[in-house]
């Protein structure tokens, strides 16, 4: 019997993962998400950061990682929109342009009141990774002539005092790759740059080692980090857009059932493993 | 001369950013910030490089019929679609370039990344065995973590302790130290690196002949 279970059809595990995934969406189950320090230091600095401030978003990632990083800057860019922060969002990854408008488009919408040029700019993406991150540290204009959509950075009001790190009070870099490191390398070690980053599960246990040593502010890791920082924009009432919170939320609790199931699936394994390691050695 | 051209530029412009470095000297500071700027413009048309190179890859399958060259049409296609979109149109909000993007393209990129979770818990269920005390170590580490970092983590204490607290200890300490080993290795390792490539000693950027 435990031979059976040990080679069970990987069809049958698929299913499983399915409906584990499947029924919280479905039935919109919502557990509750208490926040963890890297994700409050994150929430901390811009909450205590005055209005008027320029923090730049650079959402460098791709539609593969959009379900984990697509929240966070949701979250992130209506925390500091709330509290009058000015917001410049760009991108390292060549296929991240289409990311902001997706969250742009959503901005324009539940904020009114925050005008494009003078609130939060577009800048758009350039290819060149580290000189584009050292290169914003010389002349924010010279790697930037214009933003997204063409008009010059000069004719945007709120790029009129920006023009390097001097003027930036925090980077914040959400990607699922390398890019973080590369910000912390060019930007926090060469101009002293406060730099934080949302990253996917699978690559957050790396920039623990940035965390302690404070050259990462804060940090969001994987689906629940967003899922934290919506629960806490929510709490002090800055979320507009409350059906993206919604959405992480009901996606963490899919997410809890799968790994609940992973682990079920891994005992199970386990002790099938052993009473067939115990036939054999009789 | 064919090889000692780019070995005297490798050295020239590496010993030229260690100098800038460290000094604020004017002219350094021009050098450097130019420098920034070249870099830019060849990263800008090495993305020409990657499409010549990759619908070469794809139209040679194609011709020569082999395995999996229907997905290689689907690519062909794909790449011509968006490029007369977007050069007809534009890229901007609400553009078909932009709906392809968005109705499209990213749907697909985070089905195809979902699918992990599909022979993640197949491999666990087949790979994630006691058969040691090592194994048996990172079995019970991996549960802690799987069940630690998800909201269903945190109903699980024991009067102080948490799940989450425990696997968020987990993360910030031994996590955190075996980390730190490997970024200072990788960091030693960048600058031997470096360094051979600047004296001329590691040559394999040459290609054939270098």
């Amino acid at each position: 019997m435990w031979q059976k279970v040990s080679s069970l059809d990987r069809r049958w595990i698929y299913l499983g993962v399915a409906i584990c995934a499947a029924l919280p969406l479905i039935l919109e189950f919502i557990l509750p998400i208490p926040a963890t320090p890297p994700v409050k230091r994150l929430f901390d600095t811009i909450d205590n950061m005055p209005p008027g401030y320029f923090i730049l978003l650079s959402m460098d990632f791709e539609p593969s990682t959009m379900p984990e990083l697509l929240p966070m800057a949701y979250a992130i860019a209506q925390h500091a929109l709330s509290r009058g922060i000015k917001v410049g969002f760009m991108t390292l990854a060549p296929a991240g342009p289409g990311m902001i408008e997706i969250v742009l488009e959503d901005i324009r919408k539940a904020y009114p009141d925050r005008k494009y040029g003078e609130d939060y700019v577009n800048l758009g993406y350039k290819p060149g990774l580290s000189a584009v991150i050292l290169g914003i540290g010389e002349d924010i204009h010279r790697v930037f002539p214009r933003d997204a959509y063409g008009t010059s950075l000069e004719d945007i009001p709120m790029m009129r005092e920006i023009h390097n790190y001097k003027q930036i009070e925090l980077v914040i870099s959400l990607s699922g790759a390398g890019y973080p490191d590369a910000w912390i390398l060019y930007a926090n070690a060469r101009y002293g740059q406060a730099v934080a980053t949302g990253a996917t599960a699978v690559m957050a246990p790396l920039y623990y080692a940035y965390l302690a040593t404070g050259q990462f502010v804060g940090m969001l890791g994987g689906l629940k980090g967003a899922a934290e920082y919506a629960e806490l924009v929510r709490k002090v009432g800055y979320m507009r857009i409350p059906e993206v919170q919604h959405r992480v939320g009901v996606q963490m609790s899919s997410q809890s059932f799968v790994h609940i199931y992973i682990v079920l699936l891994i005992i199970v394994g386990n002790i099938a493993f052993f009473f067939i390691r115990r036939q054999r050695g009789r | 001369m064919r090889r000692r051209g780019p070995l005297t530029l490798a050295f020239i412009a590496g010993v030229a950013m260690i100098i800038q470095f460290f000094s604020p000297h004017p002219i350094l500071r021009t050098v450097y910030t130019e420098a920034l700027n070249w870099y830019r413009i060849i990263s800008a048309f090495t993305f020409m490089l990657g499409l010549i190179s990759l619908m070469r890859s794809h139209i040679t399958k194609v011709t020569h019929k082999r395995a999996g060259w229907g997905y290689s049409i689907v690519t062909i296609v794909s790449f011509i679609v968006m490029t007369i979109l977007g050069f007809t149109y534009g890229t901007g909000a609400g553009t078909p370039f932009d709906k392809m993007y968005e109705y499209v393209y990213a749907p697909l990129g985070a089905t195809v990344f979902s699918l992990l979770a599909f022979y993640l818990a197949s491999a666990s269920f087949r790979a994630f065995r006691a058969r040691n005390i090592d194994a048996t170590i990172l079995l019970v580490v991996a549960i802690i973590i799987m069940l630690g970092r998800v909201p269903v983590g945190s109903f699980i204490r024991w009067g102080r302790f948490s799940l989450p607290g425990l696997a968020e200890w987990i993360m910030a300490y031994p996590n955190m130290a075996a980390q730190r080993g490997l970024l200072i290795g990788i960091a030693l390792g960048a600058i031997c690196m470096s360094l051979k490539i600047i004296l001329g000693i590691e040559r394999s950027y040459l290609g054939r002949g270098g």
